[in-house]
C-alpha cells in the first residue's frame, strides 16, 4: 500500500517536472517572438502585424466567410471536385458563354484547313457579324481612338482581302510566357482574318515555361542566355523577344511546322533576328536538311542584323547550329507566311514586372518594333507585381507611363494595356481571396493607358472583378497556385479578349472614313 | 485551424493550461477538452459537428446497450444499426453523388438515360476518420473485447479529440479509453519528446510538403502539357514525398500535442518508401488505416486462412476499398484497384516463389521497384480526374528530356527530402535524444530558433493538409 503511495507521489512529481519544463522552454520561444516586437531589425519576423485579424478571434471572421462562400471555402475540398452547376453560375454570363464555346470547340473535330479562308476574303466591304462577339460584357477602352487605330486600319486591309499582314506584339509575364491565352488568340485571328505564320520564336527555352505552339521547337542546351528581367546586357540590347542568346560551341535550335497543327502548317518565310558584333561568329541555317546558308553575325558592334530566307509555301523544318567562328549573339526567329492574314506573336517573360522593359535601350527597341513591322503593341503586365510591396500606386502608374513611352516610339503603332488576372491567395480559413493590391493596379493601368493614348482592356474585370479567381479555382479554369489560369482558363481569357478586339473593330468600321 | 498556424499554438496554450489547471476535476477537465475540440472542428464548418454529434451519440446508445443484454437478436440489431448510421452517413456525404453519376453513365452506355439525383452537400471534413473510429468502438464492445464507455463525456471525449479528428491516426476506442480511466500524468522526457515531434511535423510540413507542392506538383498537374516527361517524372516523385511529408507531418504534431497532454496515439508511418513490396508499404504506410481494414473486414472475410481463391479475394477487396476510402472518383477506384491487383499478384508470386534472404543489393532493387509503383500509381491519387491522370500519363511517356522549368530550389528540397527518408532511423533517433537530453534554456532557443526558420520559408499561400479532404 506504502510502495503504491511512493509510486504515484513519483509519478506526480514527474508530471509536475515535466510541466515546469514546458513552461519555462515555451518562456523561450515567447520571449523570443517577444523580441521582435522590441528590437525593430526583427520586425518583419513578427508573427502579428498591426492590422491583422487577431489570432483565434479571426475564427469568428471565418466561419462568417464560410457562410458567404457556401462552405468549407476551398479546405477539404480535394485537388478539384468536378464544378457545379452553382459554381459554374458564379462565373458570370460571358466566362460561360466563353467557356461554353471552348468546350465546344474541343470536341469538334478539327477541320483540316480552317484557317484558308477568312470572312471578308475577296470582299472589299469588311463586315463583323455582331453574333461573333454576342454575350461580351467588358469592351476595350479606347477613349482618345489612337490606341487601336493603327491596327483597325491594317486589319481592315487584311480582311478586305489585300496581301497585307497585320501583326500584334503582345508582352507579357508568365501567363503569356506558355502561349496558352496567345496561341489561342492567334489560332481564332488566323481563323477569322487569314493565317499569317507562327511569328517571333525565341532561339531556346532561356527561363521557365516558355512555350510557342502549333510548331516543333528545340534547342541544345548550352546557349548563354540573359533575358531582359536580370539586366546582364549593360548596353540595353536584349532584342525583339527581350532575350539576348549568346552561341557556345555546338548550339543549336530547330524550328519545324507541325503536322497536326489547327494552323501554322505552312509557311513562306524564316528570318532571324540577331546582333553583330567585331568577333561574331558564323550561324548555318539549313532548311529541310538541305545546303547550309551561313550567316556571319560579324559586324559593327551591336548593330541590329536579320537574315530572311524565302521559302516555298509548306512545311518546312528549319535548323540554325554555330558554325565556327567566335560567339554569335542572336535574339529569336520569325516564321510567317506571306498573304492576307494576322501574325500574334507572344513575348512572355516568366517572373517579369513591367518595369523591366526600362532595361531596354529605347532606340534599339523601337528599331525591332520598326523592322518586325508591328501593328498593335499589347503589354500584359502586373501579376507579379500584385505580389510585390508597391511603392505606391502613382508611383507604379508613372512607371507604367514610362514603359509605354519607351515601347511606343511611333504612333503608327497601335497600344493596348491589358490587365493581369485576378491574383488571389488563400488564408489559413481556407477563404481564398483577391490581393487588396490587384485592384488598385488595373486602376493605375488603366489610368496610365489612357493618359498615354492607349487602348486598356480589363482583364480582371472580363474574369468577373472581386473574387474571380477563387470561382475560377472552383471550375477548374485557374491553377491552385491562384494567379495563373489552367489552360482551359486561358482559353477562355482569350475567347473574352477576341470578342473585346471584333467588337471594337465592328465600332471602327461603323465609323465613317475621317 | 491548421497546425502550422498562430491560431493553434495559442489553441493549444489554452487548452494545456486549462488541462493541467483542472488534472484533478474529470469532469470539468473532460468537459473542457469536449468543448475544445468542437470549436476546433467548427472552425471548419460549425454545421457539420451535429454530424460528429449524431454518429457519437448513436455509437455511445448503441455500446450501452450491447454491454446491457446478452440476447444474440438485440446485439445484432444495435451492431446493426450503428453499422447502417456510420457508413449511412458517410456514405450520403462522401459517395452518393458519385455512385449516382456513375450509376447514370453506365446506364447511358446501355442506352437508358436519366439525371442523376446530387446532393448539393460539402464533405465533412474528417468523416472518414471518426467514423472509423466509432465504428471500431461498437464492434469491439459487440465483440466483448471492450466494456462499454463509463460515460457519454469520456466517449465524446474519444471521438472529438481535436488533435487526431480530423485527419487521424485512427485511434481505436480499446487503445484511448483506458487513458481517460486514470488522472492525466506525464512520463519522464515526455514534453522534450512532444515538443520535439510537433517541430518536426511542422518541419516536414513547411519546407518539404508546401514547398513542392506550391513550386513543383501543383503547376505540373495544372498544366502537365507545359512540361517535359522528365520534369512530371520529376513532379511525381516530388508529390510522393510531399503527400507523406504532409500526412506524416500532421501525425507528429497530432501525436506531439496529445503527447504534452499525457495521451498516446499511435504512430501511423515507418519509413513508408523503404518498402519492398506492396503488403510491406502498406504495413509502413498510413499504419492506422491498414491496421483497421485487417482487423474489421479483411480477418472476418477469412483472411488468409479461407482457402486461396477467397484469400486472393479477401486481400483484393481489403485493398481496393482502402483505395476508395480516399475518396468517391473514378481516379480513387483505379487508384484502388491498382493497389488491390499489386498486392494480389505479389502474394501470387510470393507464394510460387518464396522469398529467400537476398543480398543487399537485391533488396536495394526489391525497394527501388516498389517505390517506381508507388510513385507511378500516385499519378491516379493526386489527379483531378481522370482527364488529368490521362494527360499527365501522356506527358510521363512523350520522350522529352529538358529539366529547365524545375528551380534548382526544388531538386535540393526533392532530391534532400529522399535522402533524408533513406537515411538510417538510428539518425533520428539520435537527433531526437540529443534534443531530449539538451537543457530547457537549448530546447527553447532550438524551437524558437525552428519557428523562425520556417516563418521564412514558408510559402506565402496556405496549403491545407491533403488528408484533410478525405
Amino acid at each position: 500500500m506504502q510502495a503504491r503511495g511512493g509510486e504515484r507521489q513519483e509519478r506526480d512529481d514527474v508530471t509536475w517536472r515535466e510541466l515546469r519544463h514546458l513552461i519555462l522552454v515555451t518562456s523561450i520561444v515567447v520571449f523570443s517572438i517577444a523580441s521582435t516586437y522590441l528590437l525593430p531589425f526583427l520586425a518583419r519576423d513578427r508573427p502579428f502585424k498591426a492590422g491583422d485579424a487577431l489570432p483565434l478571434a479571426s475564427l469568428w471572421k471565418s466561419w462568417q466567410g464560410q457562410k458567404e462562400n457556401g462552405g468549407l471555402a476551398g479546405v477539404g475540398e480535394g485537388y478539384r471536385s468536378a464544378p457545379n452547376e452553382k459554381e459554374q453560375e458564379a462565373l458570370g454570363s460571358a466566362v460561360r458563354e466563353s467557356l461554353k464555346e471552348v468546350q465546344e470547340a474541343e470536341q469538334t473535330p478539327r477541320e483540316d484547313e480552317p484557317s484558308e479562308k477568312s470572312a471578308g476574303e475577296g470582299d472589299s466591304q469588311v463586315r463583323v457579324d455582331a453574333r461573333e462577339y454576342e454575350g461580351i460584357e467588358h469592351r476595350i477602352e479606347d477613349p482618345s481612338g489612337e490606341g487601336m487605330r493603327p491596327f483597325f486600319l491594317q486589319l481592315a486591309r487584311t480582311a478586305g482581302g489585300k496581301a497585307e499582314l497585320t501583326r500584334v506584339a503582345h508582352y507579357g509575364d508568365s501567363s503569356i510566357a506558355t502561349d496558352l491565352m496567345t496561341f489561342t488568340m492567334r489560332r481564332r485571328l488566323q481563323a477569322r482574318f487569314g493565317e499569317g505564320g507562327h511569328g517571333f520564336v525565341l532561339i531556346a527555352k532561356g527561363f521557365m515555361p516558355y512555350r510557342h505552339r502549333d510548331i516543333v521547337h528545340q534547342a541544345s542546351t548550352n546557349w548563354s542566355v540573359k533575358p531582359i528581367m536580370y539586366g546582364l546586357s549593360p548596353d540595353g540590347r536584349y532584342g525583339y523577344g527581350g532575350v539576348h542568346y549568346v552561341s557556345r560551341s555546338g548550339a543549336w535550335a530547330s524550328f519545324a511546322t507541325e503536322s497536326d497543327a489547327p494552323v501554322g502548317k505552312r509557311i513562306t518565310s524564316f528570318e532571324l533576328f540577331f546582333q553583330e558584333d567585331p568577333q561574331g561568329g558564323d550561324i548555318a541555317i539549313r532548311v529541310d536538311g538541305g545546303e547550309a546558308t551561313i550567316v556571319q553575325t560579324r559586324g559593327e558592334k551591336g548593330k541590329e542584323g536579320y537574315a530572311k530566307i524565302d521559302l516555298s509555301e509548306g512545311p518546312h523544318r528549319i535548323e540554325i547550329r554555330h558554325a565556327g567562328g567566335g560567339a554569335s549573339h542572336l535574339y529569336g526567329a520569325v516564321l510567317e507566311k506571306a498573304g492576307a492574314g494576322v501574325v500574334y506573336d507572344s513575348i512572355g517573360l516568366v517572373g517579369a514586372r513591367a518595369v523591366r522593359l526600362l532595361n531596354y535601350d529605347g532606340a534599339h527597341i523601337a528599331r525591332q518594333l520598326e523592322h518586325r513591322g508591328v501593328h498593335l503593341l499589347v503589354l500584359g503586365f502586373g501579376g507579379n507585381e500584385a505580389g510585390d510591396p508597391l511603392r505606391g500606386v502613382e508611383a507604379y502608374e508613372e512607371d507604367y507611363r514610362k514603359v509605354i513611352r519607351k515601347m511606343r516610339r511611333s504612333k503608327e503603332m497601335g497600344c493596348l494595356l491589358f490587365a493581369p488576372l485576378d491574383q488571389a491567395r488563400r488564408d489559413e480559413s481556407g477563404k481564398i481571396s483577391t490581393m487588396p493590391s490587384v485592384p488598385r493596379i488595373v486602376a493605375a493601368q488603366r489610368r496610365a493607358a489612357l493618359a498615354e493614348g492607349c487602348a486598356f482592356f480589363n482583364t480582371f474585370e472580363a474574369m468577373g472583378g472581386e473574387g474571380a479567381m477563387r470561382r475560377w479555382y472552383a471550375s477548374r479554369l485557374a491553377m491552385g497556385d491562384f494567379r495563373h489560369a489552367t489552360p482551359a482558363g486561358y482559353e477562355v481569357i482569350a475567347s473574352l479578349f477576341y470578342k473585346a478586339i471584333l467588337q471594337s473593330f465592328a465600332d471602327h468600321l461603323a465609323k465613317p472614313p475621317s | 485551424m491548421l497546425f502550422h498556424s498562430l491560431d493553434y499554438f495559442l489553441f493549444l496554450a489554452i487548452v494545456l493550461t486549462g488541462y493541467w489547471l483542472l488534472r484533478y476535476a474529470d469532469r470539468s477537465r473532460i468537459a473542457l477538452v469536449v468543448v475544445a475540440s468542437c470549436l476546433f472542428y467548427m472552425a471548419w464548418n460549425p454545421v457539420y459537428i451535429v454530424l460528429i454529434l449524431t454518429s457519437t451519440l448513436l455509437d455511445y446508445v448503441a455500446g450501452a446497450r450491447l454491454g446491457a443484454t446478452q440476447d444474440p437478436r438485440l446485439r445484432k440489431f444495435w451492431l446493426g444499426l450503428s453499422l447502417c448510421g456510420n457508413l449511412g452517413l458517410l456514405f450520403a456525404f462522401k459517395y452518393f453523388n458519385f455512385f449516382a453519376q456513375a450509376s447514370a453513365d453506365i446506364a447511358s452506355l446501355f442506352g437508358l438515360h436519366w439525371k442523376p439525383l446530387r446532393f448539393n452537400v460539402l464533405l465533412p471534413v474528417g468523416i472518414s476518420f471518426y467514423t472509423f473510429q466509432t465504428l471500431s468502438y461498437t464492434i469491439d464492445v459487440y465483440r466483448g473485447q471492450l466494456a462499454p464507455a463509463r460515460s457519454f463525456g469520456r466517449f465524446l471525449f474519444f471521438v472529438t479529440y481535436f488533435p487526431q479528428l480530423v485527419a487521424g491516426p485512427i485511434v481505436r476506442a480499446s487503445e484511448f479509453l483506458p487513458q481517460l480511466e486514470n488522472v492525466p500524468r506525464l512520463r519522464r522526457d515526455e514534453v522534450a519528446h512532444g515538443l520535439f515531434l510537433i517541430a518536426t511535423g511542422l518541419a516536414k510540413k513547411i519546407l518539404v510538403a508546401d514547398y513542392l507542392s506550391v513550386n513543383l506538383v501543383d503547376r505540373i498537374f495544372d498544366n502537365p502539357e507545359g512540361y517535359t516527361a522528365t520534369e512530371v517524372v520529376a513532379g511525381l516523385y516530388g508529390f510522393t514525398m510531399q503527400i507523406y511529408c504532409d500526412f506524416s507531418g500532421y501525425t507528429d504534431v497530432a501525436r506531439g500535442s496529445a503527447m504534452l497532454m499525457g495521451i498516446e496515439l499511435p504512430e501511423n508511418f515507418d519509413r513508408p518508401y523503404l518498402a519492398q513490396s506492396p503488403a510491406d508499404f502498406w504495413r509502413r504506410w498510413h499504419m492506422t488505416l491498414s491496421t483497421w481494414l485487417r482487423d474489421y473486414l479483411y480477418f472476418p472475410l477469412g483472411g488468409s486462412r479461407a482457402g486461396p481463391l477467397r484469400a486472393y479475394w479477401n486481400l483484393w477487396i481489403t485493398l481496393f476499398l482502402i483505395g476508395l476510402w480516399h475518396g468517391a472518383s473514378w481516379t480513387f477506384v483505379l487508384y484502388g484497384i491498382l493497389q488491390a491487383t499489386a498486392m494480389v499478384l505479389h502474394r501470387a508470386v510470393y507464394r510460387r516463389f518464396p522469398p529467400r534472404e537476398g543480398s543487399v543489393w537485391l533488396r536495394a532493387f526489391k525497394v527501388a521497384a516498389c517505390l517506381q509503383f508507388v510513385v507511378f500509381s500516385r499519378i491516379l491519387f493526386r489527379a483531378a480526374d481522370l482527364t488529368n491522370a490521362k494527360a499527365v500519363t501522356r506527358q510521363l511517356f512523350s520522350g522529352t528530356t529538358s529539366m529547365a522549368q524545375i528551380a534548382p530550389g526544388v531538386w535540393l528540397v526533392l532530391v534532400a527530402s529522399f535522402a533524408a527518408h533513406f537515411l538510417p532511423k538510428v539518425v533520428f533517433q539520435r537527433t531526437e535524444q540529443s534534443f531530449v537530453r539538451a537543457p530547457w534554456a537549448l530546447q527553447g532557443a532550438a524551437l524558437a530558433l525552428a519557428a523562425w526558420g520556417l516563418s521564412r520559408i514558408a510559402t506565402s499561400q496556405v496549403v491545407p493538409y491533403i488528408y484533410f479532404q478525405f
